[in-house]
């Protein structure tokens, strides 16, 4: 299978509240719209943080299209979406987006273009001069737009329409529904389950840790029934956090 | 490299729009006009014994260099605490980049904001002495160069504690702590040195050596207090002269620092 994402074997303990991610095994095919869901600490952000290189597993092994998550290069055409997103307060959005079009190495003129483009599809391009000034809302806008320069073949995005207005989360959707039309492979982490049944093809259920279940929605929600009753049935079955 | 200077160049800017520096640039500009005042004025040479004037011109040298160093631990203060600790490092690092890189970024733009102020203190020095006495003083370019070299130092310690303190204030208070070890070493050396205990006088002076970031000493402070017939009156420790060997020995403290920083920013967990 030509994989965007490979982890085998994934273990990530946190010293203090022993919670993590223990034996995680998890393919993610190129072009998928992902979705993992779970409820609160299940280790979802864990996961990211490790497919990210930001935290290092205690065990196993994660590759981001071939190469070692570990490696720098292996985050070169990602975009990530964090769940707070925070940047430097007294920067302007659209030196924000440089700072991030510069770390990808995109410069001059084509990034100009690509900032003005992606400020304008997040309605930015009259915001405050201050990243301090932004609501929660157009700074989740600003993660947004800031994930999308380049044109990143892997889209990573932790709750990304959290604290968004129903303009907004529209807004969202649009832009991954084109991403995933050039061929991106986008994963999501969320908890609004009807959004994942609307835009996701394959989705994977994780509690305490463990993927409980993982494949195409089609196939893991069976017919007359919803993601929702598969969802808490299967997380009861395991036992809550 | 490119990282680097991304990462420098947005630091830059960031630590331009604090009015943090703003103070610091304005109590620098004021002090060093001041300075100007005592050295230029004759009216007060015609008042004051010579070794007055010396003894207050080397004060005031040993004030801007204090103010600086406020301003260096101001800006380094933050450079890996806060934004490791607020998920702002987060996002820069999922962009293809090692920590090192970012580190290095972070602390490059604290040298950069350091030289800008020593630049500026000294410029206006210069300025006014070219209009004053026609002439430049390459004394003051010797003074401000070793500040700058000291303060890049200090801004090198307190990017290191800012990995390992998240609090910014304990940051900087540690961080000035270390910076003026050599100072309180020297000064417990002439203690005992005056003392019944003076066997530990040796052990002092060697650790105050190797301790003191501090290493060089403006040629200016020199000539200044050596013309003032002063020096007497000043503590044996901030003579010390520059010498090859200080002057290695403060490189290789600040690689070290530099060094520690990277390998406690790579063990971090974001």
């Amino acid at each position: 299978m030509d994989a965007a994402v490979e982890v085998r074997g994934l273990v990530k303990k946190y010293r203090k509240s022993g919670r993590g991610i223990s034996g995680m095994d998890l393919d993610i095919e190129r072009g998928a719209t992902f979705a993992l869901l779970g409820p609160n600490g299940a280790g979802k952000t864990t996961f990211v943080k490790c497919l990210l290189g930001l935290l290092r597993p205690n065990a196993g092994t994660i590759a981001v299209f071939g190469e070692p998550a570990a490696n720098p290069s292996s985050r070169e055409g990602v975009g990530f979406v964090p769940e707070t997103p925070r940047f430097a307060d007294f920067l302007s959005a659209r030196e924000v987006m440089r700072l991030h079009g510069g770390l990808i190495g995109l410069s001059g003129p084509a990034l100009e273009d690509q900032i003005d483009m992606r400020l304008e599809a997040a309605d930015l391009l009259d915001a405050p001069k201050r990243v301090k000034q932004f609501s929660k809302g157009m700074v989740r806008r600003l993660a947004l737009a800031q994930a999308l320069l380049g044109s990143p073949r892997l889209l990573v995005m932790d709750e990304p329409t959290a604290d968004l207005d129903p303009i907004g989360r529209r807004t969202v959707r649009n832009q991954m529904a084109a991403l995933t039309q050039a061929g991106a492979t986008i994963i999501l982490n969320s908890h609004q389950l009807s959004e994942v049944e609307r835009l996701c093809d394959h989705v994977a259920i994780m509690n305490r840790g463990k993927l409980l279940g993982q494949g195409p929605i089609d196939e893991l929600v069976p017919e007359g029934t919803d993601l929702e009753t598969v969802f808490v049935d299967m997380v009861e079955k395991a036992g809550l956090p | 490299m490119t990282a680097v200077l991304t990462i420098a160049r947005a630091s830059v800017t960031e630590h331009f729009r604090r009015k943090l520096i703003l103070f610091f640039l304005v109590i620098l500009l004021l002090v060093t006009a001041g300075m100007l005042y005592l050295t230029l004025n004759d009216s007060l040479a015609a008042d004051l014994t010579t070794a007055t004037i010396g003894l207050a011109t080397a004060a005031s040298l040993g004030l801007l260099p204090f103010i600086a160093a406020l301003s260096a631990v101001a800006v380094s203060m933050n450079n890996i605490g806060r934004p490791f600790s607020d998920g702002e490092a987060m996002l820069i690092m999922s962009r293809p980049l090692t920590r090192w890189q970012y580190a290095l970024g972070r602390l490059s733009a604290s040298f950069v904001v350091v030289l800008g102020l020593c630049a500026v203190s000294a410029l206006l020095m210069q300025g006014v002495r070219l209009f004053e006495e026609g002439g430049l003083d390459s004394g003051l370019w010797g003074h401000w160069a070793t500040t700058a070299f000291n303060l890049s130092i200090l801004a090198a310690i307190t990017t290191l504690v800012s990995s390992l303190v998240h609090a910014p204030v304990l940051a900087a208070f540690i961080s000035y702590f270390v910076y003026s070890l050599s100072g309180i070493v020297a000064t417990l050396y002439l203690l005992v040195t005056n003392s019944r205990v003076g066997g530990m006088a040796g052990a002092l002076i060697t650790a105050a050596w190797y301790l003191t970031p501090k290493t060089l000493v403006s040629p200016l402070l020199m000539r200044e207090v050596e013309s003032a017939g002063a020096a007497a009156a000043l503590p044996g420790s901030i003579l010390i002269p520059s010498t090859a060997g200080r002057v290695l020995w403060a490189v290789a403290y600040m690689a070290i620092m530099i060094l520690l920083t990277f390998l406690v920013v790579e063990r971090k967990d974001l």
